[in-house]
């Protein structure tokens, strides 16, 4: 399989990924499609630098995240705070409106977190464990323990509030 | 809702992503650009555009300097040659971040500690440059008295009071809010450094 294949595959079966971590970092539709794009692209880049010493899925989480933070880089410059888009999940037509605000909450809720913390959350969220955190983050397995139960305590006290 | 409902969300989101498929990912090749990239241009041009500003303002400060007659007007003229020199300098350190090349497969909590530094020198510089922006309109109303010659404008009796008072009414309205922006940024920042320093 050359290089290409093995890419688009990858790509094909891990989009979800991309699209999640696009969707968790962006705040409008439009930089969440650019977002999913760059990714992509710098996936393709990157690729050659995949060494195959951790699972795929692991590797492309650690890219994507990574670009997430660059693109903020730039968006950040604006230092108005840009709201929260209605309907931004829109990946496809649907009508679940009720869908949809469901994930207006979660993104409310995620919003009031540090970066750190949302890229936490976001690993929790996809069921990876501790370990896998560990490498695609640089944080020891125990700290992300720790560090995962103090979010889960933060977000209830959002909860109550 | 609940820890275990915002779980139900996010793996719902996963179940449309799923249902759903992107379009293949045509055009991975050499034609297909960074979007950051070509964002990165647009946010640079009006730097670049205020850079040459600056610059030529200095430029017509200097082939007037003779106009400047007595050693407070020349010492002014040196003033704001310099705050104009430092404040196209700052502008352009503070952007230099965004053109550093990254690597995109070291861990997350790097990525986020160089972004975190580089965000908060980002903002230190900018306050700086809001700063000198108070004294640059000082020195410029103040020269412009005789670089631009006596005329009627200069003349009138109410012009000092009328320019500096429109002056900076209007840049404390507008560095006020950029300014507590950017304090808020620091902070931010500051606080993610040291959890990142604490893990």
């Amino acid at each position: 399989m050359d290089k290409k294949e093995a890419y688009i595959s990858a790509i094909r079966e891990n989009q979800d990924l991309i699209i999640k971590v696009a969707s968790l970092y962006t705040n409008t539709k439009e930089d969440r499609n650019d977002l999913v794009q760059e990714i992509r692209y710098q996936l393709w880049k990157s690729f050659d630098s995949f060494q195959q010493r951790s699972a795929i899925r692991t590797w492309m989480y650690r890219v994507a995240m990574n670009v997430a933070i660059y693109q903020l880089k730039i968006d950040k410059r604006k230092i108005t705070a840009v709201p929260l888009e209605e309907n931004l999940v829109a990946l496809h037509s649907t009508d679940d409106d009720d869908y949809e605000e469901k994930w207006h909450l979660l993104k409310s809720r995620i919003h009031q977190l540090n970066l750190l913390e949302k890229g936490l959350l976001l690993l929790y969220l996809e069921n990876r464990s501790y370990e896998e955190i560990a490498q695609i983050t640089g944080i020891s397995a125990s700290n992300v323990g720790t560090r995962i139960s103090r979010i889960k305590e933060k977000l209830r006290n959002q909860i109550k509030k | 809702m609940e820890l275990d409902e915002l779980q139900d969300t996010w793996n719902e989101l996963g179940k449309q992503t799923a249902a759903k498929p992107l379009s293949a990912p045509a055009g991975i090749t050499s034609t297909h650009k960074s979007i950051l990239r070509s964002r990165l241009y647009r946010i640079l041009l009006p730097e670049i555009a205020g850079g040459i500003v600056c610059l030529l303002s200095i430029l017509y400060i200097l082939l007037h300097f003779d106009r400047l007659d007595s050693t407070g007007f020349r010492f002014t003229g040196i003033l704001t040659i310099l705050l104009l020199g430092a404040m196209c300098l700052l502008s352009l350190c503070s952007l230099q971040y965004l053109y550093k090349s990254e690597d995109l497969n070291r861990p997350y909590a790097e990525t986020l500690r160089a972004f975190s530094y580089q965000k908060s020198r980002f903002c230190r510089l900018q306050k700086i440059n809001l700063f000198l922006g108070y004294g640059l309109l000082a020195s410029s109303i103040l020269l412009s008295t005789r670089i631009f010659g006596r005329n009627p404008v200069t003349d009138n009796k109410y012009f000092f009071l009328i320019t500096y008072l429109t002056g900076y009414y209007f840049l404390f309205f507008f560095s006020r809010k950029v300014f507590s922006g950017y304090q808020k940024t620091i902070r931010e920042t500051e606080t993610l450094l040291q959890e990142l320093s604490a893990g």
